[in-house]
């Protein structure tokens, strides 16, 4: 049990190892409620691992993570996704032979409930399912910003478009805490803000606290309220970004000795 | 017992011809992580090339032998070429299934459905303490141990040996060592074949050949890479015979209705408990 | 109604017709019996290739023993009647079970592995059964197979005319298209789709991956289950060769040739596969190497198959169409 209520996710001691290599190595943090907190480090640092250690993709070697005060550490990755958990993938992961519509609608699979005598014999249920599952991802898809290309098949998107559409399936997923990795990755300058506006927009009106890896160090700088740094598995330290940026460790492993980062 | 050392000896024979193919098919998995279910196709199609050849123009086994084998290299060189370069890598192995029914058929083709019975000059016998055998089976034993050798000392000691056992550990070590990717894919598939076409040429004599022929030991070359550990040559070849001795043993015991169940059965075995073998990486 | 509704309830409409007249036409023509025969053969294939649609072409899962519980069908709705007289209907739920049974035995452990090890496995079970069907002669009849399988019979109609196999299984294809359909358009198929699109996000994504992945393996063996229920009777002669990995590698290219992942692939594939060699006579000793160079080729540069094909053209047609009302 975590001591902290206000504490949404909290990790001690994560550990991840492959082989003899540790790609996360006892990271401890906590997101309280409603936060936008953001994770930054070189390429292989960990950033990834973590979240995959964090969602069950991966198992942890060691350590414990708790969501909402319930130890998560051992349970199934589909049931951490029930309970509130959503993430995105580096590289914007999609159902790509799905339109954008069968997208999020597969997003709500676990908020939904019919099974095979309903699709065998088209009982009421599945019919209401179908109804609310189309209304409620539409208006998801409205929040967006992709209403308009609901029938696309999310293989044809343009690249920017395909990371909303990401964001938009962990979205029908109803989390309280979305984790989500490099959305901005392979965007130009003004889709970057659409998606920062947007995640800053999904806290605001849906109440849903922000766990956010990127490389934008702009974008990441102006969106989160405390960010925590990764190097080689570890943390190497935590706080606002500007302390952050002043920190003399980050400045070493992310460009050498003797930079800064800029704001 | 007086026929268990002729049963190991079998087994060894079997093994010999299963170290041959399951070395092509390990490389080829390594390189391409292609699980190639026509590999052992191209050793059928050899076997019926080195019969005819002996048959229709040159009578010399042994020029037979090196006509056939190159004949079948420059065959998976040109598959390789041609067909799955082109290919998506998650379906490669699709394809290949593809390419028994294509290979089946044209065998089917030119030489027909019959089993043929394909004799070679070696004939005279060997004997080695309590087992007699014929020269051609010494000698598929001989060359095996040769090219396992050969094969071996390929990979610790040549370059381009090294650079393609760097890339079945990190497929962007080729690129890294200087060597193109698509070269490295060619070799692989290339010498790989040339291998199963050497087997066909060798074994084919010892049983009579058909069309289907190819199947059971794509299978059974299968079984045991994934026995001895996907990727890992050494373990290839120590599978090999492990897996032709089990069977001969029991076929020869218990009883030869049932042998082929044997590799099946540690097949399941190895992937519900081991999927990657007894000697692969992590 | 509008124009749309109105010409699918047109489209099923012709649809139905043409199954009600395709088996009466047939019985007038010369050689029915060989025409009945072959129709047969081709609607068991669409049956078991739907099933296997369902779990190698919509979740993805190269299977390569869907044939093993196709055999498992065959042989328990046999058996049954053979040995022990069952009624041929309680046999050939028995038999659908069976495959179901068999489906999970292959299936959960297999399904635990991943992409072509999971194929290579699955090759395994499926020879074990071989095997197991050739050499269990007290049970199966070993390599002579079982012989002189009954007729079915329904409500007193005897089967004895081919007709009546016909039209039980065009019944049996219709049920079997339309429950296929209305598993893939529903929240279950989604899922399937989901794990083939994308394993691990459909994981993170909510969705019970290992349970998914049974489910559409153990559906797919139920249709192959009674597909063989219904095979054994038609052909009143089972052997283990009926059952080889070469009508596997059969079965697995009418559906790639046809169209994985589409509807009305697998019916065309099994068409294709049945009726190509009738039409091409002269290129018959060819057709199966034909077959195999076309499944290379399809699944390199044309992915959807022939009704991937047909709806990429219809697209293509609609686009167009639509077009050109703009510019008027």
């Amino acid at each position: 049990m975590s001591e902290n209520g206000n504490y949404l996710l909290e990790c001690r001691g994560v550990t991840k190892r492959f082989g003899g290599l540790v790609a996360v190595n006892n990271v401890d943090f906590y997101i309280k409620k409603g936060e936008i907190f953001g994770m930054i480090g070189p390429n292989g640092s960990g950033k990834s691992t973590l979240f995959n250690t964090i969602s069950r993709v991966y198992s942890a070697d060691g350590g414990q993570v708790f969501f909402n005060r319930e130890d998560i550490t051992h349970v199934p990755p589909y049931a951490i996704t029930v309970k509130g958990l959503g993430r995105t993938y580096q590289g914007s992961k999609v159902f790509p032979s799905l339109s954008v519509l069968e997208n999020v609608i597969v997003g709500r699979h676990c908020r939904t409930r019919s099974f095979l005598q309903d699709a065998i014999f088209r009982t009421p249920r599945l019919r209401r399912e179908e109804k609310e599952g189309r209304e409620k991802a539409l208006r998801i898809l409205e929040l967006v910003g992709l209403a308009d290309r609901k029938d696309t098949r999310v293989a044809d998107l343009p690249y920017g478009l395909r990371s909303i559409a990401g964001i938009a399936i962990a979205l029908a997923t109803e989390p309280k805490l979305l984790m989500t990795d490099e959305p901005a990755a392979g965007l130009n300058p003004k889709e970057t803000l659409t998606v920062m506006d947007l995640l800053r927009k999904m806290r605001a009106e849906m109440g849903i606290t922000i766990f956010l890896i990127e490389h934008n160090m702009r974008a990441i700088m102006n969106t989160a309220e405390r960010i925590m740094v990764l190097n080689y598995g570890s943390k190497i330290c935590e706080g606002t970004p500007r302390e952050v940026s002043a920190d003399e460790q980050v400045c070493t492993a992310y460009l050498g000795r003797g930079y800064r980062i800029q704001g | 017992m007086d026929l268990l050392p002729q049963f190991i000896m079998n087994g060894i024979i079997q093994g010999s011809n299963y170290a041959l193919l399951a070395m092509g098919l390990s490389m080829t998995y390594s390189i391409m992580r292609m699980v190639n279910f026509a590999h052992a196709q191209l050793y059928m199609i050899s076997a019926y090339l080195c019969y005819s050849v002996m048959k229709y123009w040159i009578s010399n086994y042994l020029v037979a032998i090196v006509l056939a084998t190159i004949a079948g290299a420059i065959l998976g060189w040109l598959i390789e070429r041609i067909v799955l370069r082109r290919a998506q890598r998650q379906n490669l192995f699709v394809i290949s299934l593809g390419l028994v029914i294509v290979a089946q058929e044209v065998a089917f083709i030119i030489w027909e459905g019959f089993a043929i019975n394909f004799s070679t000059p070696l004939t005279g016998l060997v004997s080695f303490g309590p087992v007699t055998l014929t020269q051609q089976k010494a000698l598929v034993i001989v060359v095996a141990i040769v090219v396992e050798l050969a094969v071996l000392m390929f990979f610790r000691l040549s370059r381009f040996g090294k650079a393609m056992v760097a890339t079945s550990a990190n497929e962007d070590a080729a690129q890294l060592m200087g060597i193109n990717a698509h070269t490295m894919s060619s070799a692989a598939f290339t010498i790989g074949t040339l291998l199963a076409a050497l087997a066909g040429s060798l074994v084919g004599p010892l049983f009579s050949l058909t069309p289907g022929m190819g199947t059971p030991l794509s299978i059974t070359a299968l079984i045991v890479i994934i026995f001895g550990g996907i990727g890992s040559i050494g373990g290839a070849i120590i599978g090999a015979y492990t897996i032709g001795i089990l069977q001969s043993v029991y076929a020869g015991l218990a009883s030869p209705e049932w042998s082929t169940l044997v590799g099946f059965v540690i097949l399941i075995i190895m992937l519900s408990f081991r999927p990657r073998g007894l000697f692969g990486r992590e | 109604m509008s124009n749309s509704t109105l010409k699918k309830v047109l489209g099923y409409v012709i649809l139905i017709a043409l199954l009600v007249a395709v088996p009466l036409v047939i019985n007038n023509l010369p050689g029915r019996a060989y025409l009945f025969h072959l129709l047969c053969i081709a609607l068991i294939f669409s049956i078991l290739g739907m099933g296997y649609n369902l779990t190698m072409g919509f979740t993805g899962l190269s299977n390569l023993a869907h044939i093993s519980m196709f055999s498992a069908g065959a042989y328990v709705s046999t058996i049954l009647v053979q040995r022990f007289d069952v009624n041929y209907w309680l046999s050939f739920l028995a038999g659908a079970l069976s495959a179901v049974v068999l489906g999970a035995f292959i299936g959960v452990p297999s399904l635990r592995l991943r992409g072509t090890y999971f194929s290579i496995i699955t090759i395994a079970f499926a020879q074990v059964v071989y095997i197991v069907e050739r050499n269990w002669f007290s049970v199966t009849g070993g390599t002579d197979g079982l012989l002189e399988i009954p007729n079915i019979s329904l409500f007193g109609i005897d089967f004895l005319n081919k007709m009546n196999y016909a039209y039980l299984f065009i019944v049996m294809a219709v049920l079997t298209f339309l429950l296929v359909k209305a598993l893939v358009q529903s929240r279950v198929g989604r899922a399937f789709i989901a794990i083939r699109d994308g394993a691990d996000l459909a994981l993170t994504t909510g969705i019970n991956t290992t349970m998914y992945k049974i489910i559409s393996f153990l559906t797919g063996s139920f249709i192959a289950g009674y597909a063989g229920a219904l095979y054994a009777p038609l052909m009143r002669f089972i052997d283990p060769e009926d059952f080889t990995l070469g009508v596997m590698l059969n079965v697995l290219s009418a559906l790639v040739i046809g169209g994985a992942r589409t509807f009305w692939g697998p019916i065309i594939g099994a068409l294709f596969i049945i009726a190509l060699p009738e039409v091409l006579i002269p290129l018959r000793a060819y057709l199966f190497l034909i077959q195999g160079i076309l499944m290379v080729l399809i699944i390199i540069y044309f992915p959807g198959g022939i009704m991937g094909g047909v709806y990429k053209l219809m697209g293509w047609w609609k686009r167009r169409r639509s077009a050109g009302g703009a510019n008027k």
